[in-house]
């Protein structure tokens, strides 16, 4: 990790004085992922990027160039390219703002043993893995990955932060045939990384996963598992948490502040400070990361800023912003979904008849985004219920149902949560339940 | 490009490793969008840096950096084979990677005017001018114009003594009207939606898409959708306009035939195909009039290469005959385990990625109608214009696509509007049902350039040709 050497390169173009004010961000990481399908390695990389941000305000317009080097030389050219599309751009008032200095919260985001975990000691893990799932009669696809991570923001105004993190996952997938089964984890601290819990729990999917049967198409009473709800959640940030889409109207939550629009015992939140997700301080404006209570009670609370808009809404910003160059607006990156009290054993033994769904494949949110109407399928493990039991396996099924309409008849909620992400995709990571939803609609199935 | 160090390191790699390829790759990129005649991001980006792979007692390993001291790249270099070395500790079986004769070429893309010329006052003079047209209306709440630009060089060198060096300009752009009523919003896009219609072209592309002259019509449907119906649920006939066509061959012939997919190596992230191999030559993928073709030759095709990024020739490669299936899009190593030839499609989105299996210009190709015959033989169907939302299952069968605009057909003629219009379908079944295509006036080539697989995810530029397109008793409409 480079601190010293990037703070002081950082400082050296936003304290250039070649525009009124300037915003310098980093994101650098290193990855290392083992790939692996029908248990064999089939990738085994390393991965070193650095993505410089440099955004120039001067007089209202603004300019951004993106560097992938600490060079000096490198750093000197994306500042006077930033400064030269400034001066030639139309004026972006609406842009033009840097956030003020606050404290940074301490957090602990980076974990040595993470950082030391050798190439040795991923494939003694795979290896592991492979060992278990064909003890059991499969094969093993997925993904490991370990790596570091730094961001740093430095701006004309006096802030210079730096944190470094590291990063562990696991997902599992054991196949055999159309039979399987998947599960995954996401931390920090790869001590914590649950590797045998995961390899047991997807081959326990997988061998419930079998002999899948046909079910009529209709309303059925459905337990989403947390990887499925992630999923939902990811796709409400998307389209209605950011005050960008808000601002435009098109979010869910535009107009309704303070309506119910979910069942009172929905909460949603977004707080990207907590270490049971994947906690980061601050956002790449250096603006530490506020809790934000999105939906409380089913009623609709608030949305996640960036200094733009907290400018526009008189809010301040809470911490969300994107990279400069983003057109998506402030996003919610930390979300969760408040637990309740039910256990996955007592949604299943509660159901006459109903549908236990693992988790989704290629959900889409802009069929209709004022009403979250969402399509999507399920994957690796869809259950028939019957008399409070699973009966059976069942084909991969459709569903298309407004996500807002469904949310209002939840019916239990779990006191456990799982972390759920993808290190390597730009959508965070989300603390999610599982959830029983009366009358979730399929429209369709896999043939 | 600093080839001599480069050149160096395959030497090295020659002694140490069975096989070993490196792409060296520098790219700029210019994005404007501006948003009811502000500017949204304007920005310059620089990217540089290079990947090493390599092939090492049966099993790949790959390092990457964007640090050039020849110190680093040497270490990148040691940690690929490290990391080769120990995967090949746990595979049982050797990978099958067959010899290539060395290449030696360059290939440029050709074009008139150097967008990284022309000045940004031009674009945004451009830009502006259709983003006033598309406000001119009080219904329409965000009026969005965008430009893309890319130029990217590319060295490629490997032990069998490849030296290819390439450079690949790409330019694009897009708007988009978004109407707004209290409690709903509709949007209309050109000439593609989600994002830049993109052309391995120069500034003369976007010229040419004239988005100022297409600005009314495009504001115009996105208000009318305003007071539109909502699309009944029934089974149909249904016309797919070039947009949503480019999409349909994307999602639902593209994806499963990229053969890592058929052969599990995606099993954890994208999924699989139920185009497995034993379906090869065989399987009856869609009507005699389906004929569909892999094209990494194609002019302009934002999917077009001179060699692929483990050095393979660009080719043309049917895919669907005469409605059967009858090839892959392939690697040297997966096509080899099918005991075919690679079809030249490994790409790598970006230097710090390994290459993977990526679409190139997947299209299908014309039929003999026009537009205007499609739909005036049509006695009661429905025409549905531009992607809206996309979804799909594992295997690439079931999918359900919304688009932004649909018109109802009767008695040969275009009637009323529908909002919110999307249709679903079985891969085979709805290929099977193809009754008719547009001819080579309607037909243009689309960019999906935002086409995400792989893990870490790697982002591609991908192309389809298509023209308009009729299917029989499609389920439209939302099932309730």
């Amino acid at each position: 990790m480079e601190k010293d050497k990037i703070l002081e390169n950082l400082a050296q173009v936003a304290k250039s004085k070649r525009a009124e004010k300037i915003l310098v961000s980093l994101y650098r990481y290193h990855h290392c992922v083992t790939k692996f399908a029908d248990s064999k390695i089939t990738q085994n990389l390393e991965d070193d990027d650095i993505s410089i941000y440099i955004k120039v305000i001067e007089g209202g317009h603004v300019g951004v160039a993106i560097a992938n080097s600490l060079n000096k030389d490198a750093l000197e050219a994306a500042l006077a390219d930033a400064t030269a599309i400034a001066l030639h751009s139309p004026a972006a008032p609406q842009k033009a703002f840097l956030s003020k200095k606050e404290d940074i919260k301490k957090i602990e985001t980076y974990f040595e043993r993470t950082a030391n975990f050798t190439i040795g000691d991923r494939e003694a893990l795979v290896a592991q893995i492979f060992d278990d799932v064909k003890r059991s009669g499969f094969e093993a696809s997925g993904t490991l990955l370990t790596g570091k991570e730094e961001m740093a923001v430095v701006d004309s105004q006096g802030k210079a932060l730096y944190q470094p993190f590291t990063i562990s996952f696991l997902k599992v997938i054991a196949q055999k045939g159309g039979q399987t089964g998947f599960a995954s984890a996401l931390t920090r601290d790869i001590a914590k990384l649950p590797t045998s819990e995961i390899t047991n729990a997807a081959i326990r999917k997988a061998l419930l996963n079998k002999a899948q049967k046909e079910i009529g198409l209709g309303k059925y009473d459905c337990i989403l598992e947390p990887e499925a709800v992630a999923e939902l959640l990811e796709w409400l940030g998307y389209i209605g948490f950011g005050a960008k889409r808000f601002a435009e109207h098109t979010s869910f939550l535009s107009g309704r502040i303070e309506q119910k629009i979910m069942g009172t015992n929905v909460t949603i939140y977004d707080d990207g400070l907590k270490s049971s997700g994947l906690a980061m301080p601050f956002d790449f404006e250096g603006t530490p990361r506020k809790k934000v209570m999105l939906i409380e009670r089913g009623a609709a609370k608030g949305i996640v800023y960036d200094a733009a808009y907290g400018h526009l809404y008189k809010k301040g910003s809470t911490g969300h912003a994107l990279t400069p160059d983003s057109t998506e607006g402030p996003m919610p990156m930390h979300l969760a979904m408040a637990g309740g009290g039910a256990t996955l054993d007592g949604m299943i033994s509660s159901l006459k008849k109903g549908i236990l769904i693992s988790r989704f494949h290629y959900v889409n949110g802009f069929l209709d985004p004022k009403e979250a109407l969402m399509t999507g399928l399920t994957r690796d493990g869809t259950f028939l219920i019957q008399n409070g039991r699973i009966k059976c396996a069942l084909v991969n099924l459709r569903f298309t149902d407004s996500i807002l309409e469904a949310f209002n008849r939840i019916a239990m909620i779990s006191k456990g949560r799982s972390l759920i992400g993808d290190p390597t995709s730009d959508s965070g990571a989300i603390l999610a339940p599982t959830i029983l939803i009366r009358k979730f609609t399929f429209t369709g199935k896999t043939a | 490009m600093q080839a001599d160090l480069f050149l160096e390191i395959i030497d090295f790699l020659k002694k140490h490793t069975q096989y070993a390829d490196l792409r060296v790759m520098d790219r700029v990129q210019e994005s404007i969008t501006v948003n009811n005649s502000c500017a949204e991001n304007i920005s310059k980006a620089k990217d540089a840096g290079y990947g090493i792979r390599v092939l090492c007692g049966g099993s790949w390993g790959f390092a990457s950096s964007w640090k050039f001291a020849g110190t680093d790249v040497k270490k990148a270099a040691l940690k690929a084979i490290e990391l080769a070395k120990a995967s090949s500790k746990i595979n049982k079986k050797a990978a099958l990677f067959p010899q290539h004769p060395p290449i030696v070429d360059k290939y440029k893309t050709l074009y008139d005017v150097d967008p990284f010329d022309v000045p940004l006052s031009k674009k945004l003079d451009y830009l502006m001018w259709a983003c006033d047209v598309l406000r001119a209306h009080p219904k329409i709440a965000i009026a969005i114009a965008q430009l893309e630009f890319y130029k990217t060089k590319k060295l490629f060198l490997n032990t069998e003594g490849s030296h290819i060096e390439q450079e690949i300009v790409e330019s694009g752009g897009c708007i988009e009207a978004t109407s707004i009523l209290i409690d709903e919003f509709q949007k209309r896009s050109y000439p593609t939606s989600h994002g830049c219609q993109m052309a391995q072209a120069g500034y003369e592309y976007v010229k040419s898409l004239d988005f100022v002259g297409n600005a009314e019509r495009t504001r115009d449907e996105a208000v009318m959708l305003l007071r539109a119906k909502e699309m009944p649920h029934r089974e149909t006939t249904l016309i797919l306009d070039g947009p949503q066509m480019a999409l349909q061959i994307h999602e639902s012939c593209g994806h499963p035939i990229e053969l890592d997919r058929v052969l599990g190596e995606e099993a954890s992230f994208a999924g699989t195909s139920f185009l497995t191999p034993e379906k090869l030559g065989k399987f009856r993928y869609g009507s005699k009039l389906v004929n569909i073709t892999a094209d990494a030759t194609l002019a302009g095709g934002p999917g077009t290469f001179g060699y692929d990024d483990e050095g393979t020739k660009a080719q043309r490669v049917p895919i669907v005959k005469d409605g059967i299936f009858v090839e892959y899009l392939s690697s040297r190593e997966t096509a080899a385990k099918i005991g075919r030839a690679s079809s030249g499609a490994m790409r790598c989105g970006s230097w710090s990625m390994t290459p993977i299996i990526r679409m190139t210009n997947v299209s299908l190709e014309p039929g003999d109608a026009t537009l205007d015959e499609l739909i005036s033989d049509t006695k009661d169907g429905i025409l549905m214009s531009t992607n809206k939302s996309w979804s799909i299952d594992d295997k690439r069968l079931n999918f359900q696509f919304g688009c932004e605009i649909a018109w109802k057909i009767q008695n040969g003629k275009l009637k009323q509007i529908y909002k919110n219009p999307l249709y679903t379908g079985i891969t085979p079944q709805f290929w099977g049902s193809l009754s008719g295509i547009a001819d080579k006036n309607h037909w243009k080539i689309y960019g999906i350039t935002n086409c995400a697989k792989g893990e870490p995810m790697q982002i591609m530029h991908v192309g389809h040709g298509a023209a308009p397109a009729r299917f029989e008793k499609v389920s439209v409409g939302r099932k309730r």
